[in-house]
């Protein structure tokens, strides 16, 4: 099956999603409830697992998995939007232990501001589709270079060119100054 | 924008992103000539690029600081080699070293006749850009000039064809200076005329402006004919300069280069080296040398540990050091030096010890201000005479010490003086009890400025715990002396009022918040009785008042007083009176305790503007800016609260005396604003401070030390370093434990602990610890939520052991708990427990 899709079938893809995306929710949720600050940081490792659980690995190879985690990736993306909505408005301080002594502050976590990051990552898929495919493989996919080279068949050096291009422009998206040259 | 254009923009950004600037600029010229509007999206965007050098890095996760940038795979050595013999200049004889950053070669020059051998230094990493090469050969040059007989001679530098910088020095044959000495059992003298010796090579560099900034053992060989040789002179630098040009953070560069155990600590901050950083490092050597130890020990801590070390611990002195080893070490160093162990104690303590301090000295200026200075006040060790050293050094002692209880010794003898001058049997000397009434005579009885500053001194001098205040005899002295008061000011009622409220305003200092309250109150009944209840004296004491009221817990008192008292203030005085900003940032507070930071809001900004515009004392100063920014935090407008943050801590270390209390608050604060600006390393530094500041102040088990302990736990478990996190964790636990054991908090925390020993893997202990927790848990707090969460993690806990059915159970009490009280951990409870049954 996933062979299938590594040769670009559609059809085979959608099945993949519903077949990955039940299992990967729940194994986000669980990583999630015991850092819910800072969730990113198990990005890889949950994608990990989840293949694990989903492929047999002795029928693994090299492309196969960059192709998986090019899935991983987006369901990654819609597992922690859920989250993050999930907690819809809840303050961004919320959930601290405030111990109530001086004036020393309590924080919990922060986190990334996913929602916005979103917005801002579909704004450069409009733009750039490419550049969007990029960072979502490489955020919360979790690839580094040379399987980004592999996947998106470009030289390792450019990887690193147009992330920094994608980031620029993602970091200034954010800053409410998108870049436009009409 | 199309897509053609943002083929264009694309292109062009991939030309120009490894341009150095300046060829940036000349080729964005050449090819926007017809687009202003793409030269300015380019330029945006280039811009943004060096900004957001962290933005998204650790996001993927994987720990490691942006795997793209920094592919941390290391050349092969043949790799190194080949590149070398590519110049066609050198015959590669053998490998001397070879470390992370480079490798250094025996080599013969292929090109003279004259077989002279050389060592060729390579750096791994490519220096990109013409800009790093530019500076290398500039570097180069400089350092080929430097001719002194103690100083290896560089013959040749510049880059291998594959871009990798290379010097080329002259071939010294002999050993580290600190094997020389052990080997030939130089003595104490001996070893310092070598010493004085390496010290004029240094100064000759520095008189040519070159600073060695790597002055270490391996560095310093030592001839056969006994004479010292400084090896790598400037390499560093030239080094560095590489590096900096290959990688993101120069800091990082930097601590590539060097080596910490000889760093001096504004090496290690990655603040400007100077000349006084080589006085630095050879008082390391220095001490080295007599004592065979080192002034820090600093073995397996990160480089922020490092520096935080360096700033907040006192070297050690070489007879300290001495002392400190191991017997037979100590008597191996004596054998070497051909004396016994006393006898080389008793030659180090004292004025050698001195001169190694002063060269160790945390501020550059405090250093000997040359290496020349150094060796000569050596000299004059060696040949009896008094050291400069000494003078500074008691000078230095004795001024710390001033400088850090200045303001107690004051308050409190002028406090004494005040209160009568009468011996009040709290230990005070009788010199010192004449010396405070000298002190008075000079001062107008009724000053409030005085009494103000005693006031102040009071609250940022003192530990705010009792007992420390109570063992000054402070509150003793005050409490006999109380009654007296109205006989004694019979006659002057408005002096009477002044003591009244300066005293509460101690009390209050002290934390004494409900002796504070009775005394401003009589204070304020006082001043309406004699000044009216409209006058500005009048109001101060008020706000005085609803500030010990807030800190008490009665938060509507405190704010209709706060309120009336800023009122009356406002109507006495005129606009911009500085004596506004106290009730208006006293009123600020209140309604920041009470969680009203909207409420708060105006009071603080208004409180701001005028402080900016009239200054008020430093104290003052400092509360209002932190008030400011604790505000702005709350609001969600954190960059702005960090700088407020930064300028109130600024201000605190420019002008308050060392040792306030504020720094350690202000710098834990500081780093939650931090922490919610995602800069979580930084972060971690600060709580680390805040923690050390406060453990010098507080000691290791006060209560005030929690929310740092506890927010360093959890950056720490953030940044997925739990093994780190777990002291911390615990240490909050068992402080909580012992102030409030009430506290359905000490359940939330035993949760994170083990949650902690969980993660590291720890399953049974993890267990073992949440069941006790659970357990004191259910029986102090029935189904409290935080058992809930204690359940779950049980329930995860005891699936990674593979006990489904207990984990079934646990999950089960879990999701009973979470559910009745409406807790979002219900959800994940039951996923968990879906996912129990679905499997096998």
């Amino acid at each position: 099956m996933l062979i299938a899709w590594g040769q670009g079938d559609a059809e085979v893809l959608d099945a993949l999603m519903a077949r990955v995306y039940k299992p990967l929710r729940r194994i986000a949720a669980n990583q999630l409830r015991q850092e819910r600050g800072d969730h990113t940081l198990q990005t890889a490792a949950l994608v990990n697992e989840a293949y694990l659980r989903l492929v047999d690995q002795k029928r693994v190879d090299w492309r196969d998995r960059v192709h998986f985690f090019a899935v991983a990736a987006r369901i990654m993306r819609r597992v922690l939007l859920d989250h993050a909505r999930r907690q819809g408005t809840a303050k961004r301080g919320g959930g601290c232990l405030v111990l109530g002594l001086d004036a020393a502050d309590v924080a919990v976590a922060p986190r990334t501001d996913l929602l916005e990051l979103d917005r801002a990552l579909d704004a450069l898929g409009q733009a750039k589709p490419d550049l969007a495919r990029l960072v979502e493989l490489r955020y919360f996919g979790g690839l580094t270079k040379h399987e980004l080279a592999t996947v998106l068949e470009i030289a390792p050096a450019t990887v690193t060119r147009r992330w920094r291009l994608a980031r620029a422009w993602l970091f200034r998206f954010l800053q409410g100054r998108a870049i436009d040259v009409g | 924008m199309s897509a053609e254009r943002w083929d264009r923009l694309e292109a062009l950004f991939d030309t120009v992103i490894e341009l150095p600037p300046i060829e940036r600029r000349q080729k964005l010229d050449e090819a926007c000539t017809d687009d202003p509007a793409l030269r300015r999206a380019i330029e945006s965007l280039l811009e943004a690029d060096a900004e957001a050098a962290g933005f998204l890095g650790r996001a993927a996760a994987d720990r490691v600081i942006d795997p793209i940038d920094g592919d941390p795979a290391g050349e092969p050595k043949a790799e190194l080699e080949q590149d070398l013999a590519s110049l066609g200049t050198f015959r590669l004889l053998h490998r001397l070293d070879h470390g992370g950053m480079s490798a250094v070669y025996l080599a013969e020059r292929s090109d003279q006749t004259l077989r002279r051998p050389v060592a060729i230094k390579i750096l791994r990493d490519r220096a990109n850009g013409r800009d790093a090469r530019r500076r290398l050969r500039l570097e180069g040059r400089i350092l080929a000039g430097l001719d002194h007989p103690h100083i290896a001679k560089l013959h040749d530098g510049g880059t291998t064809p594959a871009g990798r910088p290379y010097v080329v020095m002259e071939w010294i044959e002999g050993s580290p200076i600190d094997e020389y000495c052990a080997r030939n059992e130089l003595t104490v003298a001996e070893r310092l005329t070598l010493f004085r010796k390496v010290c004029s090579a240094v100064h000759h560099a520095h008189q040519n402006l070159i600073v060695h900034r790597d002055l270490k053992p391996s560095n310093i060989l030592v001839t056969s004919a006994g004479e010292p040789k400084l090896l790598d002179f400037g390499i560093a630098k030239l080094l560095g300069a590489a590096a900096e040009a290959t990688l993101a953070e120069p800091t990082v560069a930097w601590m590539r280069v060097l080596t910490p155990r000889y760093a001096s600590p504004e090496q290690v901050r990655g603040q400007p080296i100077t000349t006084a950083s080589d006085v630095y490092g050879l008082g390391v050597l220095l001490h080295h040398l007599l004592s065979s130890g080192m002034p820090h020990t600093f073995d397996d801590l990160t480089l922020e540990a490092i520096a935080d070390l360096l700033d907040e611990a006192e070297p050690s002195l070489p007879s300290e050091a001495l002392v400190a080893l191991p017997d037979a070490e100590r008597e191996k160093q004596a054998r070497s030096c051909r004396t016994s162990t006393d006898a080389l104690v008793r030659t180090l303590r004292g004025d050698l010890d001195t001169i190694v301090q002063k060269a160790l000295m945390r501020a550059p200026p405090r250093r000997y201000e040359t290496a020349a200075a150094l060796a000569s006040d050596l000299e004059r060790w060696a040949t009896g005479r008094p050291v400069k050293a000494r003078h500074a050094h008691l000078s230095y002692r004795v001024g710390k010490f001033l400088r850090r209880n200045r303001w107690t010794v004051t308050a409190l003898t002028l406090l004494i003086a005040v209160l009568g001058g009468v011996a009040l049997g709290v230990g005070l000397q009788n010199r010192s009890l004449r010396a405070a009434r000298d002190q008075l005579a000079q001062l107008n009885q009724r000053n409030e400025q005085v009494l103000l500053l005693m006031a102040d001194a009071f609250r940022s001098a003192t530990a705010d715990d009792e007992t420390s205040a109570r063992n000054l005899s402070v509150f003793e002295s005050l409490e006999r002396v109380r009654p007296s008061l109205g006989e004694r000011f019979a006659s002057d009622p408005r002096a009477h009022v002044s003591v009244l409220s300066t005293i509460g305003k101690i009390y209050h200092g002290l934390g004494l918040y409900e002796d504070a309250q009775g005394v401003l109150s009589s204070a304020r009944d006082l001043a309406t009785d004699h000044l009216g209840r409209d006058h500005v004296e009048t109001a101060m004491i008020m706000a005085a008042l609803g500030a010990s009221l807030r800190e008490s817990g009665v938060y509507d008192k405190a704010r209709v007083i706060g309120r009336e008292a800023l009122t009356l203030v406002e109507a006495g005085t005129p606009a911009d009176d500085p004596r506004r900003i106290e009730p208006l940032n006293r009123l600020a507070t209140t309604h920041c305790a009470f969680g009203d930071y909207d409420l708060a809001e105006p009071y603080a900004e208004a409180a701001l503007k005028l402080a900016r515009r009239r200054p008020p004392g430093a104290s003052l100063l400092v509360d209002v800016l932190a008030v400011r920014a604790q505000i702005h935090d709350r609001l969600g407008q954190r960059e702005r609260a960090a700088q407020l943050y930064q300028e109130s801590i600024e201000t605190l270390n420019r002008s308050m005396p060392a040792g306030d209390r504020r720094e350690g608050t202000l710098t834990s604060n500081l780093g939650v604003t931090r922490w919610r600006l995602d800069e979580l390393v930084d972060a971690r530094r600060l709580f680390a401070r805040a923690l050390a500041l406060q453990e010098k102040e507080l000691g290791t088990h006060h209560p005030n030390l929690m929310p740092t302990l506890y927010n360093l736990s959890r950056v720490l478990e953030a940044l997925g370093e739990p093994a780190a996190a777990l002291g911390p964790a615990e240490r909050t636990r068992d402080l909580l434990r012992t102030v409030q054991p009430e506290s359905p908090r000490v359940v939330l925390l035993g949760v994170s602990t083990a949650r902690l020993r969980h993660a590291l893997g720890e399953h049974e202990a993890a267990l073992q610890a949440l069941r006790q927790t659970l357990e004191s848990g259910r029986n102090r707090h029935g189904d409290h939520p935080y058992v809930g969460r204690g359940e779950l993690l049980a329930g995860e806990i005891l699936l990674a052991l593979g006990r489904q059915q207990e984990a079934r159970h646990a999950l089960e009490q879990a999701i009973r708990i979470l559910s009745a009280a409406d807790d979002r951990d219900a959800s994940h409870a039951q996923e968990l427990l879906a996912s129990l049954a679905a499997s096998p």
